[in-house]
């Protein structure tokens, strides 16, 4: 959040470039995360913001630039695009997974039950993941990743496999995990309603190797969003225009009618 | 229906069998009935079923001991690229040795018992468990083994979560495999190095008995291949799909 400017970023990357073989994807791309604040990377699919996230992550390297991470090793959450959930495992055993070692075991169990509980997914403890929709088991995905108590949580697309209005529920749920939190958090989407509805500030990554575009700080409180989705039209229209090059459409109809129905409905599936 | 296709093989080979027996003149080729009755005197006879059941607890040494060594190889195998580097051209020469050669071996390190026609069926299974854990272990879902890195999962974690389990529909195809291909190996390593087992039976039968009866060994050899294959390996196989949930 903007009050934190002064805050020690939670991670901080400076100038890193990536290609793979002949083909650059990232150009100098800077940027900070400070806590309490979720970063949206918004790009059209291929830009490169999964790769920089990687990197991010430590799951790639950087041909150049620094990286510094403020937060623990242990402290790193990150939900990928698909569930990965191992299948032979129930969902309390890949939870209980990625928990330490020294933890014992009944407070691996509270931990594991207190997670669930915030994805409102407690009775399905013992189930095992080919047992659950594909909504509840980015649900416990989540779950997962809130396991290690992250001080920051790198996220790849997560809703991208799910239809809209599982994600607009999903997107709550995700935001309701931040609120009074200091933790921050990295959100990597190609969706302009999603990054619209999530983030704090939002970095349009663009062009071939990507750059940053634009950064786009959103004031209005989460919680408030969707109720004033109407009201970020523009902002919509804005980020549309520099993705796409030209004026679009306004926002979908279908969207306007979906955010009006989630606010009196504001329980997850 | 499964089971009635499956019959419809071995139906017509039967028949073909019996229809070349009528015009075999020489005695080389009996027919179907002859060796069933051939096949009725050998089941009731003094040591058969001594036979079978040294040779199937050899078959079944053979092949849990050849897994055992290719899977432990292989997941390491698999995991750290030194290790795999270094083994393949060893399990690359085990490979190309005939399983003759690996009888003749064992009889003059075991002398003639039981053991040669295990050691025969060690060393011949082996390397196949071990080149199809290593592909397992390198197709495990890259998914899981970052999901492994991000989450710093001990080795302990590893194994016990992603790789074992990861690896269990090949552990399960390569039983299959070293099961049939060790069911040859021993009942030919018997033929020479064992004084039991349906191998023996079979070679004596050639020595001293009747045509028949040789086609008779040869069918329950057979049969008996083709009811653990069915009746004891798929079921083992499905319990297992079915407990590690996969698709």
């Amino acid at each position: 959040m903007r009050e934190n400017a002064g805050v020690k970023p939670l991670v901080r990357v400076d100038k890193i470039s990536k290609a793979f073989g002949a083909a650059p994807v990232l150009d100098q791309i800077t940027l900070e995360v400070r806590p309490g604040e979720i970063l949206c990377l918004l790009g059209e699919s291929g830009c490169g913001k999964s790769t920089l996230l990687r990197i991010i992550a430590g799951l790639e390297k950087a041909d150049s630039g620094l990286k510094e991470v403020n937060i623990a090793e242990e402290s790193l959450g990150f939900v990928f695009q698909e569930a990965r959930l191992l299948p032979w495992l129930t969902v309390g055993e890949n939870i209980k997974l990625v928990l330490p070692e020294a933890i014992a075991e009944n407070q691996k169990n509270r931990v594991v039950q207190e997670v669930l509980e915030k994805v409102y997914l407690q009775e399905k403890s013992g189930c095992h993941p080919d047992e659950l929709s594909g909504g509840m088991r980015q649900r416990v995905a989540i779950a997962r990743a809130m396991a290690v108590d992250p001080g920051l949580i790198l996220m790849d697309e997560p809703l991208s496999s799910l239809d809209f209005p599982l994600r607009l529920n999903l997107i709550g749920l995700l935001t309701e995990l931040y609120e009074g939190q200091d933790r921050g958090g990295i959100y990597v989407t190609h969706d302009v309603r999603e990054a619209l509805l999530v983030a704090d500030r939002i970095l349009i990554l663009k062009d071939r190797p990507s750059r940053i575009f634009e950064e786009i700080t959103i004031e209005l409180p989460r919680k408030e969003r969707r109720l004033e989705m109407h009201c970020m039209e523009k902002l919509y229209h804005r980020i549309n225009r520099v993705l796409m090059g030209g004026p679009v459409a306004g926002l979908p109809r279908r969207f306007q009618r979906m955010q009006y129905k989630g606010s009196e409905k504001n329980q997850p599936l | 229906m499964t089971l009635k296709s499956h019959f419809t093989g071995i139906i017509v080979v039967i028949l073909l069998w019996w229809v070349l027996s009528l015009f075999n003149t020489g005695g080389v080729l009996p027919g179907p009935l002859r060796v069933m009755k051939a096949l009725v005197v050998i089941v009731q006879s003094e040591g058969f079923w001594t036979n079978v059941r040294d040779s199937f607890i050899r078959v079944f040494l053979g092949t849990l001991i050849s897994l055992f060594l290719g899977t432990l190889l292989g997941v390491m195998g698999g995991m750290v690229r030194f290790f795999r580097e270094a083994v393949h051209p060893l399990m690359v020469m085990m490979e190309s040795v005939p399983p003759m050669a690996w009888i003749v071996l064992a009889i003059l390190w075991f002398h003639i018992g039981p053991v040669p026609s295990v050691v025969a069926a060690v060393a011949s299974a082996t390397p196949i468990a071990f080149f199809n854990t290593v592909e397992g272990v390198k197709n495990i879902n890259s998914h899981y083994v970052e999901l492994a890195k991000i989450y710093h999962l001990s080795l302990k974690k590893r194994l016990r979560a992603i790789y074992l389990p990861g690896i269990i529909p090949v552990i399960v195809a390569t039983l299959s495999t070293n099961f049939s291909l060790n069911w040859r190996v021993v009942i030919m390593a018997e033929a020479l190095s064992a004084y039991t087992g349906l191998g023996q039976g079979l070679w004596g039968t050639y020595l001293f008995g009747e045509m028949e009866t040789v086609f008779a060994y040869v069918v329950v050899i057979a049969l008996m291949g083709l009811v653990v294959e069915y009746g004891v390996l798929n079921r083992f196989k499905q319990g297992l799909v079915k407990k590690y949930h996969f698709q």
